[in-house]
């Protein structure tokens, strides 16, 4: 129980430390976003909380640090600079070692600790670094749910006779949580009638914290009998109505009694936005109008903040397990085919009702447990800013990623296995594609490159562009290696897509020297390799001078697809339905026609085929009429000739074993209704096989 | 606190006023500008190389911007007051979208960004 508690607590942490580095990356960019520095504050206590309630201590001890520091970033007394923020990467990286780390330290990782802590108290203002304890260990209050207050705090004129600033309040407020404020200045006389030493500033707060309307009530303890306080608690952790989440400002200004029904109502029906018309007609003030919008903008903001937090927690349950329901499911699907195919063979009317309800129930439930195995992609993304930050340090680059689509969801599966070639496929456009600030301030180009990553839908699949603004493939450079390895003859004439797709032959490489970064020319072989064994495609298109962009292109999901079933004498095989564009008929006069070549027309183009029967080295009696199914792969079209095309078919993926692991040209295989076995056709190694065969 | 009296290029007034602004000095301050007001058309003041400010000075300064409207006078920041400043703007809620309800729709809120 206790080991399974630690390890519910390492996947906590692991993700903590992940939005950790999404928060420390996001305040390298802006360092004085206060909600920033808030997140980077939050995930160190929660680390360092958790982590001291299921025994890890190390993690407790050194989190403590580093949240130490991040408490003065907080209360403004340290400023985020860019070495702050490396620093506490560094550490990010150390509490991860720490907390995989099983037993007593080695003395390296403790030494790395010490050094990072060092480090760190250079840092603090104080020298030596005082241990403060932090505002919310202070606290006491044991629930960490999350409330928002509107404040109205009026404090009275002669507050001043007490020797209390109302900044100093408004301080201790802020230190409290995430707030906005704004004076209401209505009352301030001219200075004729000014009596300086009167308050004449009311102040508007919109506050969000964990802390409770005790702790709020507590920070005017001292000036009770002088302050007019109204608290409302406007929003607690998505426990109010949907119709309260969203408060349009005309309701906000009713609800704080600024304004009443009857004026907003007479405004009505002129076009112009309500806070505008309340001001015109002098119905109320400015001041309260902004102060209103400020709650409008804080409540927006806490409530997305809730949603994106809700959306990335949820329910925890096992990869194992998940993947355990998905292939139960797989076989139900095959079962469902089989009772479905025997109760229409018997023409038992009531059977093939309950076989029909099955499959209805069977298809709802393989969609929803697919469902549950998709991600969003950007938590993959999010990685990969560090990746480009570290490397373009390492390399004195200037590069900034930028990402778009990174709520697009693939397979859990999918988006682990494309780790790697992303990474790969980074590490490549920063290494080879970006050039060097100066070289790029020559050409005209700005001094920073961009690396852009994009992910989004196509049909059944799933699109992620790796763009970059370098200098683009030397179609000269790569054909002069090609050549120079022997990859191609030196008379030969290529495409730019066939030229580009040079990079893919195992160990190209045009890099001048062998960097760290992005290995020693054997990668992208193995990038494309990982990619044909996920089912997906990898292209390729560069513009010399204006940059690269790399478009891989992966089926939604490894467990279940849409697929197209055809029989080839006696056995049956399947097509990923994503690559099928079309099929037609192959003849004895077509094959005639091509004069003993591969080729049919299709609406006026020639299209290569295979014959399958051919490739596999199939006997038997050949069909009077053939049939071609013409498939699309990386921008080629190639047919695939079989005997009759059945039909469409869920194909619930199994892999071969480990005897047939290596066997090309096929990728998997598949159980049928009638418990035959299927085989998946590996569409992009088939045409790369016989292409290969077509230059030899 | 200290206190100087500058004239800009157009015969404006400058109000230059350096350290820590506090309620200890809005008494003087205050007389200070009322008499400038009555000699001049145009106000400027300077918290370039103040290090803080208290709330009893921001009303002053808001007050003080409420007398120029009346007279139909200028009252405006020469240069961006200092950062620790601007930072206590922000603390004191006096960093403004919108303007207050004495300013008219042609004059520009002294705490607009």
């Amino acid at each position: 129980m206790i080991d399974q508690a630690k390890e519910a607590f390492r996947e906590e942490a692991y993700e903590l430390l992940s939005e950790l580095e999404d928060s420390l990356l996001e305040l390298e960019e802006s360092p004085g976003d206060l909600d920033v520095i808030g997140k980077v504050f939050r995930a160190m206590h929660t680390i360092k909380g958790s982590g001291a309630m299921f025994g890890f201590d190390e993690v407790a001890a050194f989190t403590h640090e580093v949240e130490t520091i991040f408490d003065l970033v907080r209360n403004g007394e340290m400023s985020a600079s860019k070495e702050l923020v490396t620093l506490s990467l560094r550490a990010r990286d150390h509490i991860r070692i720490l907390l995989d780390h099983e037993g007593p330290l080695d003395d390296s990782v403790a030494g790395q600790g010490r050094d990072l802590v060092a480090a760190f108290r250079r840092l603090t203002p104080v020298q030596g670094g005082v241990q403060l304890s932090s505002p919310a260990e202070q606290s006491g209050r044991g629930g960490s749910f999350e409330e928002t207050f509107r404040i109205r705090m009026r404090l009275a004129s002669d507050i001043i006779l007490r020797g209390t600033d109302p900044l100093c309040l408004l301080e201790e407020i802020f230190e409290l949580g995430t707030c906005r404020v704004i004076a209401q200045t209505d009352e301030i006389p001219p200075l004729e009638d000014l009596e300086p030493e009167n308050c004449y500033i009311f102040w508007d707060l919109i506050l969000t914290t964990e802390k409770g309307v005790e702790a709020v009530r507590d920070v005017f303890i001292f000036v009770e009998d002088e302050v007019d306080l109204k608290i409302e608690c406007i929003d607690r952790d998505g426990s109010q109505d949907d119709e309260e989440v969203h408060r349009r400002l005309g309701e906000i200004l009713i609800a704080r009694g600024d304004v009443t029904d009857a004026q907003i109502a007479e405004l009505f029906a002129d076009k112009k936005p309500i806070g505008e018309l309340l001001v015109e007609s002098r119905a109320v003030s400015p001041g309260k109008v902004e102060s209103a919008l400020q709650e409008q903008e804080h409540l927006q903001k806490v409530q997305m903040q809730r949603k994106t937090q809700e959306a990335s927690s949820n329910i925890r349950v096992s990869a194992e397990r998940l993947d355990a329901l998905v292939n139960m499911v797989g076989e139900l699907v095959i079962v469902q085919a089989r009772l479905s195919q025997s109760a229409l063979s018997r023409g038992d009317a009531q059977l093939i009702s309950i076989a029909e309800d099955l499959e209805h129930l069977t298809n709802e439930l393989r969609d929803s447990s697919l469902t549950m195995r998709m991600l969003p992609i950007g938590s993959t993304f999010s990685k990969f800013k560090r990746l480009v930050r570290d490397l373009s340090q390492e390399l004195g680059k200037d590069i900034e990623l930028s990402t778009s689509g990174a709520d697009t969801e693939l397979d859990k599966t999918v988006i682990e296995k494309l780790n790697d070639p992303l990474i790969h496929l980074i590490r490549n456009s920063i290494d080879h594609g970006i050039e060097m600030p100066e070289q790029r301030q020559a050409m005209g180009k700005s001094r920073q490159g961009t690396v852009h990553l994009s992910a989004s839908h196509s049909g059944d699949s799933v699109v992620i562009e790796i763009r970059d603004d370098g200098k683009g493939l030397d179609r000269g450079a790569l054909l002069a290696k090609a050549v120079d390895r022997g990859l191609i003859a030196p008379e030969a004439k290529l495409s730019d897509r066939e030229i580009h797709e040079l990079i893919f032959a195992p160990g190209f490489s045009t890099a001048q020297a062998v960097t760290s970064v992005s290995g020693r020319g054997v990668g992208m072989d193995v990038v494309k390799r990982a990619i044909d064994a996920l089912r997906g495609t990898i292209a390729i298109e560069s513009d010399i001078g204006k940059g690269t962009c790399i478009r891989v292109k992966m089926p939604l999901t490894l467990a279940i697809v849409e697929s197209l079933l055809v029989y080839v004498a006696g056995d049956h095989y399947v097509l990923p339905l994503s690559s099928v564009e079309e099929c037609i008929e192959l003849t004895r006069e077509d094959i005639d026609a091509a004069h003993g070549r591969d080729l049919i027309p299709v609406r006026g183009q020639l299209v290569p085929y295979i014959s399958l029967r051919k490739h596999f080295d199939i006997q038997g009696e050949l069909p009077s009429i053939e049939q071609i199914v013409i498939t699309r792969v990386n921008d080629l079209r190639v047919g695939f000739v079989v005997d009759h095309v059945i039909g469409e078919h869920q194909t619930v993926i199994k892999s071969l074993g480990r005897i047939y692991r290596d066997v090309e040209g096929v990728s998997g295989a598949t159980v049928l209704g009638d418990g035959d076995v299927a085989l998946i056709l590996d569409v992009p190694n088939l045409v790369r096989t016989v292409e290969e065969q077509a230059v030899v | 606190m200290e206190l100087v009296l500058d004239e800009g290029a157009k015969g404006e007034a400058i109000v230059r006023l350096s350290g820590e602004l506090t309620v200890a000095d809005v008494l003087a301050v205050r007389q200070t500008f009322l008499k400038v007001l009555e000699e001049s058309q145009e106000i400027l003041v300077d918290l370039g190389a103040a290090e803080t400010i208290d709330s009893y000075f921001l009303q002053l300064l808001c007050s003080a911007h409420r007398s120029c409207i009346l007279n139909q006078k200028k009252l405006s920041f020469s240069n961006p007051p200092s950062a620790s400043v601007q930072g206590i703007f922000a603390l004191a809620g006096f960093v403004r979208n919108q303007g207050c309800s004495q300013c008219p729709a042609n004059v520009k809120c002294l705490w607009s960004a």
